[in-house]
């Protein structure tokens, strides 16, 4: 989740940062830049130009001191900037990127290395859902990954992708049944509870 | 819910915390209902929660990267004040020097009155409006009505981007503050900033319309500083009457009452305004006379309209035509307030009864 203390966070920096504190934007930059750099990636398709994107972002970000605290989610802001940032740079693919929004793209996630003992789950079980969610359609990893990994809300990452809330849910059931699948949880064994009218 | 697939959408949502409440009980009940659904939805949780953390290398701030970003910051701001500048400076001597050009035409030659010469072959449509915008070099679009006529005056790679309308037009212009954007309709200069904006001024129209939909349109009058400049703001619609900005009438140009500002109700739709009726093939009419709805009928029908009597010239009509052939028009006309006609060739004649 993204820890809501972070957001917190961010906002008492923008502030500070508003009126050109150095520490508070090294402050911020620290907090976001892995996960930035991580999402123009996954648009680049290369970690080669990724880095100086997130650079030129921040750039922008300390040009605009004076005029921040119009900023209302530092979060979608900075994760939308970096998407434009990324898609200039791509010039030419931009539009096909934007009215095709990353059905080609491989967003990478990072496998699930934690010790399975202290998960209950077996090792085999842990490999077969690193697998599954590997091989996710494309678009659909890369909302389960912004929200899983970076803990960005359903209605966050609709404005950053530029999608809608519905899509975002449909591809998180995807993500969750295909996981689910991968642990053997087969859907013929649920029973539903016997239907409420009142529901 | 009774679909199995929602079962998926709603383990998502719990555990992302996206649920409504009703939706976490909803989901109680199923975990309750299936015990190894329970054990598999904390394993799911398991999964789902062990994630790489991104503050783990929340370790000391990467400071020379900052330190470089800051560098660059100031390097780009620097570099934009002087591109500024420069830009400002090139203005100077730009206006600097047609001054000089102007003065020096002056001593030799007399000034004219003379239009300036177009640059472009104009852009001109006959009897229907266009049901594609013109795109202009800029990337601006422009709606041309029918028997329209748009010349350019500049081309658009220059210092402006200018534009003379006979006619009526529809104008969605590309932002650049750089290269203002001016549309020329008889004496009078629209200067524009990104804006979307309907200008009427057919040659047999008594008066000019425009009628700004978005940004902000500043209105002059050619080599008049007497004319006090006129700002619009979104949904507001200027009606000047022609004979106005004749010489006979420059004493009275700062005279607000002969211009009027209407505000347009901002709550209809585009596509329902009836400014900009005729880019869907309309044609609408508020409380106008027929005299005024002739025009535009003419135009449409390619007829011409002779009216035996003031008075019927004066009825006045409210409504919208659409596919209506000329006598489907007519009549429903007639039908709301009484009036005769004859139609011969291509005539329409109009008598009180």
């Amino acid at each position: 989740m993204l820890e809501k203390g972070l957001k917190v966070e961010a906002e008492g920096l923008l502030k500070l940062i508003d009126r050109g504190d150095e520490a508070a934007f090294a402050k911020l930059y620290a907090l976001y830049s892995k996960r930035l750099t991580a999402f123009s990636i996954s648009i680049l398709q290369s970690s080669e130009m990724a880095e100086e994107v997130v650079e030129d972002v921040f750039v922008k970000l300390w040009n605009k001191r004076g005029s921040l605290v119009s900023i209302d989610n530092i979060s979608v802001y900075l994760y939308i900037a970096t998407k434009n940032q990324t898609l200039s740079y791509l010039s030419d693919k931009a539009k096909k990127l934007i009215t095709a929004p990353f059905d080609d793209l491989n967003t990478s996630i990072e496998a699930i290395h934690q010790d399975p003992h202290s998960l209950l789950i077996s090792s085999e079980m842990l490999a077969r859902v690193n697998a599954a969610i590997e091989a996710l359609p494309p678009r659909c990893k890369m909302i389960f990954k912004l929200i899983r990994e970076d803990g960005l809300k359903y209605k966050e990452v609709a404005a950053i992708l530029n999608i809608s809330v519905n899509t975002i849910d449909a591809q998180m059931a995807i993500a969750v049944k295909r996981i689910c699948q991968a642990m053997g949880i087969s859907k013929n064994a649920i029973k539903f509870p016997r239907e409420k009218e009142t529901l | 819910m009774n679909n199995t697939e929602d079962i998926w959408g709603l383990m998502a949502r719990c555990a992302f915390n996206e649920a409504t409440n009703e939706e976490r009980d909803l989901l109680q009940q199923y975990l309750h209902e299936n015990p190894h659904l329970q054990q598999q939805y904390a394993w799911l949780l398991q999964i789902l929660e062990s994630k790489q953390e991104f503050d783990s290398q929340h370790k000391e701030p990467e400071i020379r990267t900052v330190q470089r970003i800051l560098e660059k910051a100031s390097r780009e701001q620097e570099h934009n004040v002087l591109r500024i500048r420069k830009i400002r400076a090139k203005r100077v001597w730009a206006a600097a020097a047609s001054v000089l050009i102007i003065i020096g035409l002056g001593y030799f030659l007399k000034l004219g009155s003379g239009e300036r010469e177009p640059i472009t072959r104009p852009i001109v449509t006959n009897a229907a409006p266009m049901t594609d915008p013109v795109m202009l070099a800029d990337g601006s679009k422009v709606w041309l009505n029918s028997d329209s006529k748009l010349f350019f005056e500049s081309d658009f790679n220059g210092a402006t981007r200018e534009v003379r309308l006979v006619g009526e037009a529809f104008f969605d212009i590309v932002r650049d503050t750089l290269r203002p954007f001016i549309v020329h309709v008889n004496e009078l200069n629209i200067n524009v900033l990104g804006t979307a904006f309907n200008v009427k001024s057919y040659e047999e129209d008594t008066e000019i319309q425009t009628t700004l939909y978005r940004g902000l349109i500043k209105v002059t009058k050619d080599k008049d500083d007497r004319f006090h400049p006129i700002m619009m703001y979104p949904n507001q619609k200027m009606v000047i009457p022609k004979k106005v900005l004749t010489k006979e009438y420059i004493s009275v140009l700062n005279n607000v009452d002969v211009i009027s500002l209407i505000s347009v109700d901002s709550t209809i739709q585009e596509a329902e305004r009836v400014e900009t009726a005729w880019i869907y093939g309309r044609i609408d009419f508020k409380s106008e006379s027929l005299e005024q709805i002739a025009r535009k009928m003419a135009r449409r029908y390619k007829v011409k309209f002779v009216f035996e009597d003031d008075a019927v010239k004066q009825l006045s009509f409210t409504g919208s035509f659409k596919n209506e052939s000329l006598e489907a028009a007519l009549r429903a006309l007639q039908m709301a307030k009484p009036f005769s006609y004859k139609i011969k060739a291509d005539e329409v004649i109009i008598s009180s009864r």
